[in-house]
């Protein structure tokens, strides 16, 4: 099962994701805290929920209005798992009956909007039922007010008990004499103490019943909650246009125009745009090369991301994505919680390589800009060896790189565009004209990639790239002479 | 002899405040409830924080409870309901939290004593008088406190009624002189202009212009002022260096009475001065009561205590036992 730290799902953009989800019943906010990852054995059960996101997105649109009357309910419901897993224990208190009592209110009017929609999608293990009995129990007069009032239609002395007092309240309303009164409200007191009492025989028997529908209820909830999560998957993928994935058995991975919408949505409040991502991954190593500034490290997000959205049943944002289902996912980049320990970040970055390869079976291996803190001879070196064990390895190995000769060994090579095509003196009149370098440089910047010859090697856009930003001129003339 | 109710009734929200703990306030509450019971009106009952025990957990003496009638709706703490001996009916489960649980809307299906805690956030309080008229309430009763006094601002009640008694002080002329100076506080005027601000200080000049000046600092310079807002509580520390100056018809102006903080010697100080304080949001005090027993063994004489108490001030004034 893919298991990414805090920190890397925060990078990656999947807490982005997950934080966007909104669930309206607890328990399906509990189920985007706890979010389920399948694993490659539980293949059949991802799919079922793939369909299920799929199915909502068809018929949300069309059958608006039942899903509204899901929606409402479900923001109603509150959660009650603790009053029915100790019932059988204990005896409920009047609010924790109160509770029960509304949850089951609600399920009536759940039940008819959930049966309109499911008749035509039929939902795959999901099935939404009332508890008629259960409410029964708590509401034995039937008044289904969403009040709640410990009746005393079964219980003969506590109809009694509340009759005296009643009678006596009614005296206290009208007697003067302070020593009759007092006299009543000791006799008043009594009877509440055994009104209480009796109340308690009555809200125990209804505990005890109640219990018997404790699984029945639990089932339930556990559908709730997850027709609560399906559909909030089903909304985000229809307000970002997300596709349903293919899941392969092996093969290539592939990936067209992916996007990652942690990224996407903050170019967006810049009035900028988000390149989508296109690679398709071999068995083996897939390398990136490419500008500075290229977007290599957002193409390598992009891809976990959206392989890690449909490991946990989610729709990718792309037009088109197969994966395989994997078994682990290993994110290898510049980790500050180890420089924390001490390591230096190339350190860091060859514990993480030893932990990886030790477990690397049916895996996505991400590496960005490996070993870029060690000298670039032996860097490239290293990374050269990587690729050339990681290519022998079963596991999708994806990895950018600024060194030379790296693209050669491995089994897939992309480039960005970069600035290969664009006009500099255009640039630099813009520059010139007061646009700031920066802003320049990434408007003129091609971020799509392109699938090229191993052998190409990596493009020399860091000298324009100096230029585009205005390094001293003197400086530059050196750096053109080394050249 | 008029009681309470006659000065309350026709509000709709309405907060009980003591001087000190044994003022009479449930005695008071008691009558009114009794009251509005006799002319049939449905009441919602809240109070702020924890009130209404039956023995008092400050000074250990035995206080009247709050006895309520069938219908009434009450808001309280979940723990404290199984302290509460009318028949119940849960009615609503509130958000808002306090140690003893949410509070829990009740409609009581019978007469008897309630233990009240409720809210103690101004918005939470509003809140909860909006759900009791959704209920069918036709008032809200907050049951406050003089040392929480801030939560019965006029955006929670409209109207306060102020309990004063023999336990605030064996002297009975500092209980008259403390209890007419929460009254005068709680009489403020209205300011003639409404002033938007969430500033902490504004100071303004004698044609009504901003001064982007310190009080004190413009009252050094001699600069003519008309007027101070002050935005958030007027303090004893804030009025010390302004009480120096010449301050003769300068009108202070606060949100409402409760953000007075300055003691009874600075408000004459003040006075004596020729300047004043109005209030943007103004309480009405409905009426104060007096209790002339005490819980400490001593008691003022019934009649001499309201003479003088109507003597110092123009609010009427109820004895609660009568």
């Amino acid at each position: 099962m893919i298991n990414l730290s805090f920190n890397q799902m925060n990078n990656i953009g999947m807490r982005y994701v997950l934080d966007k989800l909104s669930c309206s019943t607890p328990y399906g906010e509990e189920k985007i805290r706890k979010i389920k990852v399948y694993s490659p054995v539980e293949r059949q059960a991802l799919i079922a929920e793939l369909e299920n996101v799929s199915k909502t997105i068809e018929f949300l649109p069309i059958m608006k209005e039942s899903f509204d009357k899901v929606e409402h309910s479900f923001m109603c419901m509150k959660d009650i798992r603790r009053s029915i897993a100790k019932c059988q224990e204990v005896v409920l208190d009047e609010v924790e009956l109160f509770e029960l009592k509304k949850f089951l209110l609600q399920l009536e009017i759940l039940k008819p909007a959930f049966d309109d929609i499911n008749e035509r999608a039929s939902y795959n293990s999901i099935h939404i039922d009332n508890c008629v009995e259960a409410l029964d129990i708590i509401d034995p007069e039937c008044n289904r007010n969403a009040t709640f009032y410990v009746s005393d239609i079964n219980n003969k002395r506590l109809k009694e008990v509340r009759n005296e007092k009643k009678f006596i309240e009614n005296r206290l309303r009208t007697e003067t004499d302070e020593s009759v009164k007092k006299e009543l409200h000791d006799i008043r007191t009594k009877l509440a103490i055994e009104q209480d009492e009796e109340e308690k025989i009555v809200r125990k028997q209804m505990s005890q019943a109640l219990a018997e529908y404790r699984e029945k209820l639990e089932e339930i909830i556990e559908s709730v909650g997850k027709l609560d999560l399906t559909i909030a998957k089903a909304r985000i993928a229809m307000e970002y246009g997300a596709v349903m994935p293919e899941i392969a058995d092996d093969g290539n991975c592939e990936f067209v125009e992916c996007v990652n919408i942690l990224v996407s949505d903050s170019l967006k409040k810049r009035s900028r745009s988000f390149t989508p991502v296109s690679i398709e991954l071999v068995n083996g190593t897939t390398v990136i090369t490419g500008a500075n500034m290229g977007g290599k490290s957002v193409a390598l997000k992009t891809i976990a991301l959206n392989t890690m959205l449909v490991h946990v049943g989610m729709f990718p944002f792309a037009k088109r994505v197969k994966v395989k289902l994997l078994d682990s996912m290993h994110i290898i980049s510049e980790d500050l919680e180890n420089v924390d320990r001490g390591l230096s970040s190339f350190g860091a970055e060859i514990v993480q390589l030893k932990e990886v390869l030790s477990d690397y079976e049916n895996s996505m291996i991400l590496l960005d800009e490996f070993a870029r803190g060690t000298n670039p001879e032996e860097g490239a070196l290293i990374v050269r060896a990587a690729v050339m064990y990681l290519n022998q390895a079963n596991a999708y190995t994806l990895m950018t790189t600024h060194y030379d000769n790296v693209a050669e060994y491995s089994k897939a090579h992309y480039q960005v565009w970069g600035l290969k095509d664009i006009d500099f003196n255009k640039v630099r009149q813009e520059i010139n004209a007061g646009l700031d370098g920066v802003e320049a440089i990434e408007k003129s910047m091609n971020y799509g990639l392109y699938k090229t010859d191993a052998k190409h090697s990596c493009p020399h856009d860091a000298l324009n790239i100096c230029r585009l930003l205005g390094l001293d001129e003197n400086i530059m003339k050196i750096m053109e002479k080394l050249y | 002899m008029n009681s309470v109710y006659d000065y309350i009734s026709e509000y709709k929200t309405l907060s009980i405040i003591g001087m000190c703990k044994n003022a009479g306030k449930t005695t008071v509450l008691n009558n009114i409830i009794e009251s509005l019971d006799k002319s049939q009106r449905l009441v919602g009952l809240t109070s702020i924080g924890r009130d209404g025990e039956s023995v008092d957990l400050v000074t250990r003496t035995s206080k009247p409870s709050i006895y309520i009638r069938e219908g009434t709706i009450i808001a309280t703490a979940h723990d404290l309901l199984s302290k509460c001996d009318i028949s119940r009916e849960i009615v609503d489960k509130s958000d808002i939290s306090t140690p003893l649980g949410n509070v829990i809307f009740v409609r009581a299906k019978s007469d008897g004593f309630v233990e009240l805690a409720g809210p103690s956030i101004t918005e939470q309080l509003k809140s909860v008088s909006k759900v009791f008229f959704s209920l069918g309430a036709s008032m809200s009763i907050i049951d406050g406190a003089l040392s929480r006094k801030t939560l019965c601002s006029p955006s929670v009640s409209e109207a306060t009624v102020l309990c004063s008694g023999a336990s605030y002080h064996k002297n009975m002329n500092v209980v008259i002189q403390d209890t007419v100076y929460n009254a005068e506080l709680m009489g403020l005027k209205k300011c003639r202009d409404n002033i938007e601000s969430d500033e902490r200080l504004v100071v303004f000049d004698k044609d009504g212009q901003r001064l982007d000046m310190d009080v004190v600092e413009a009252l050094k310079r001699k600069i003519p002022i008309s007027r101070v807002f002050i935005g958030g509580a007027m303090t004893e520390g804030m009025m010390k260096n302004v009480l120096m100056q010449k301050i003769e018809g300068i009108e202070f102006v606060v949100r409402d009475s409760t953000k007075i903080l300055i003691g009874a010697e600075s408000y004459s100080k003040l006075k004596t001065r020729m300047a004043y304080i109005s209030v943007l949001e103004n309480t009405v005090l409905a009426c104060i009561t007096i209790n002339p027993f005490s819980a400490y063994g001593y008691d003022f004489d019934k009649n001499e205590f309201m003479d003088k108490m109507r003597e110092k001030t123009s609010v009427p004034v109820v004895n609660v036992l009568e």
